[in-house]
């Protein structure tokens, strides 16, 4: 007696969340989404007759993790070598734990976000996040629907470049999209919302900040001065601006993901290191009040008493500076390099300026 | 196949929404918009050129004699419900996996779960009763509650037994270790109480 054919084949690939879990799984004439939260089960079913593209856009998650652990756990490797003891030892363990989070996501690979179009909707598939589980789903889905539909041929875009150039000619006198300076390809249609050009000239200046940013608190590891503090803080503060103002010139241009993601990245450490430092100033004012009787009241008094302290003799703010250095120099290296290959990339479009409109479809 | 395209396909680049060529679909590597320069990799279909289909209008009678739609006096029935029987006309046809219904059977289906194709949510009974069975266990503090919750737990399994609690490939054995794990709970209680009541009497 023949094996009864399951109704539903499992996709590789599986997105576990706070809220529960998200699979995608092979029917007969379609592709069930199921989202599973704990005591019950909600689906969504993509026919195979009416899928029209799946699109895979690589995401920096994974570059994103690896910095994070490694910056997470740089410091914590740091601080457990210089205090030593149990201190050392639960600081150890916990690098040790950020390192084995470091390998598991290198070995997990590139990551990606996978987007299934119909003529009514894009949905994202969360379960299909590395890029070769990714691979590994799409080839089974793709026969599956290639089954239904049959194959996409360069016919069907020849049809559609005719039916185009010849409705074109109908409705506009002016020259066809070729003859128009910095113009694409024949064939493309231009799209009714253009992203702009950036120069990225914002995020060069809080990539640049950030490097001095690492710069200041490393000299002021070393030399104690009041200087070198007060430079820290509008440092600190022109990073605050300078990440503001890199948000909102990134918004609706061609940079880059992976800049994008850097400047997300700056947003973090900016404000991790003000609540950091918030509550260690806070704590290390009174323990200066305690221990030298000395009142501290005003933000100026607590500057002054910071710059007194070497972080030689405060584990903590040798912590605290370490893991500025680390982050800075994680988030602005890379940064850089990723700004130059921007740079090097040739500009898509010679301005910000809309193009011609007779050339939009 | 080929007659049934729009004027502009909708396989477009996700950022820029340019239209993309074909030699940018289906790549084995992460290709580039050609405009935007935007990463990405695209597999498109033919259902991306397709034309939408103008729903059709449905027929008035036009003889003595001809049938009408149930919903629709004035309308040439074209064919009967597969659910209830009752001639309706090409407004009120409603196909579904090959089956032809009316609205009013489609409505029932969904509501009483009959149409597995509308069902888009469903609860998981056995995973409830397994809860039930094993989460009052593994703290000290609520192993109490088990007086409570073993009942429960085989109450739910019997009860929704024969319901099925995914549209997923599923076995019933939560079901069967809710049961005889709720099972030895109980055991164990009345045990305690034959114990404490020879207890006393002893």
């Amino acid at each position: 007696m023949a094996k009864k054919e399951k109704e539903y084949q499992r996709l590789p690939g599986r997105r576990r969340s706070l809220t529960g879990t998200c699979t995608l799984w092979l029917g007969p004439d379609h592709l069930l989404r199921v989202d599973s939260h704990g005591y019950a089960e909600n689906y969504k079913r993509f026919y195979y007759r009416d899928i029209q593209s799946i699109v895979l856009l690589p995401t920096p998650r994974r570059q994103s993790l690896l910095i994070g652990w490694a910056a997470l756990g740089t410091p914590l490797a740091t601080l457990a070598l210089f205090l030593g003891g149990v201190s050392g030892i639960i600081l150890g363990s916990l690098a040790g734990l950020a390192a084995l989070m470091l390998a598991v996501a290198w070995l997990r690979g590139p990551t990606c976000e996978c987007r299934l179009q119909t003529a009514v909707q894009t949905e994202v598939l969360p379960s299909l996040n590395p890029v070769h589980t990714a691979s590994k789903a799409l080839k089974r889905l793709q026969t599956r629907v290639e089954a239904v539909q049959g194959k996409l041929g360069p016919e069907f875009f020849l049809l559609e470049t005719t039916a185009a150039s010849d409705t074109s000619d109908l409705f506009h006198s002016s020259p066809p999209p070729e003859s128009v300076p910095g113009a694409v390809q024949p064939g493309l249609q231009q799209p009714e919302r253009l992203v702009r050009h950036s120069s990225g000239t914002s995020h060069a200046v809080l990539f640049s900040l950030l490097l001095l940013d690492a710069a200041t608190t490393a000299t002021d590891i070393a030399v104690n001065h009041l200087a070198l503090t007060l430079a820290g803080v509008v440092i600190y503060l022109a990073l605050t601006a300078a990440v503001i103002v890199a948000l909102i010139q990134q918004s609706r241009t061609d940079i880059g993901r992976f800049l994008r993601w850097q400047v997300l990245a700056c947003l973090g450490y900016v404000c991790t290191s003000f609540l950091l430092s918030s509550a260690y100033n806070m704590a290390s004012g009174l323990t200066t009040s305690l221990k030298n009787g000395r009142r501290v009241d005003s933000q100026w008094d607590m500057l002054v008493a910071l710059s007194e302290t070497s972080a030689w003799d405060s584990p903590w703010l040798m912590g605290l500076s370490i893991f500025s250095i680390a982050a800075s120099l994680a988030i602005a290296v890379p940064g850089w390099v990723g700004l130059v290959r921007f740079w090097a990339q040739p500009a898509p479009l010679s301005s910000s300026e809309p193009l011609d409109s007779s050339i939009r479809i | 196949m080929l007659e049934a395209h729009t004027l502009t396909s909708m396989l477009r680049c996700v950022r820029c929404k340019t239209s993309l060529p074909h030699n940018v679909l289906d790549t084995a590597n992460w290709t580039r918009c050609p405009v935007c320069r935007s990463p990405f990799r695209m597999l498109g279909f033919p259902a991306a050129f397709r034309k939408f289909d103008v729903g059709a209008g449905s027929a008035s009678v036009l003889a003595e004699g001809q049938s009408s739609c149930f919903y629709h006096f004035q309308k040439k029935a074209v064919l009967p419900c597969d659910g209830c029987g009752r001639f309706l006309c090409s407004l009120c046809d409603v196909e579904l996996s090959g089956q032809h219904l009316c609205p009013g059977c489609l409505e029932t289906g969904r509501k009483k779960g009959k149409l597995k194709q509308l069902q888009n949510h469903r609860v998981r009974y056995d995973t409830i009763s397994l809860s039930l069975a094993v989460l009052p266990v593994l703290f000290l503090v609520t192993i109490w509650f088990t007086v409570f919750t073993a009942p429960a737990a085989i109450f739910v399994a019997l009860r929704y037994w024969k319901i099925p609690s995914s549209l997923l490939p599923h076995s019933k054995i939560r079901f069967v270790v809710a049961i005889l794990l709720a099972g030895c709970q109980l055991a164990g209680w009345a045990w305690l109480a034959v114990f404490l009541l020879r207890q006393r009497v002893s």
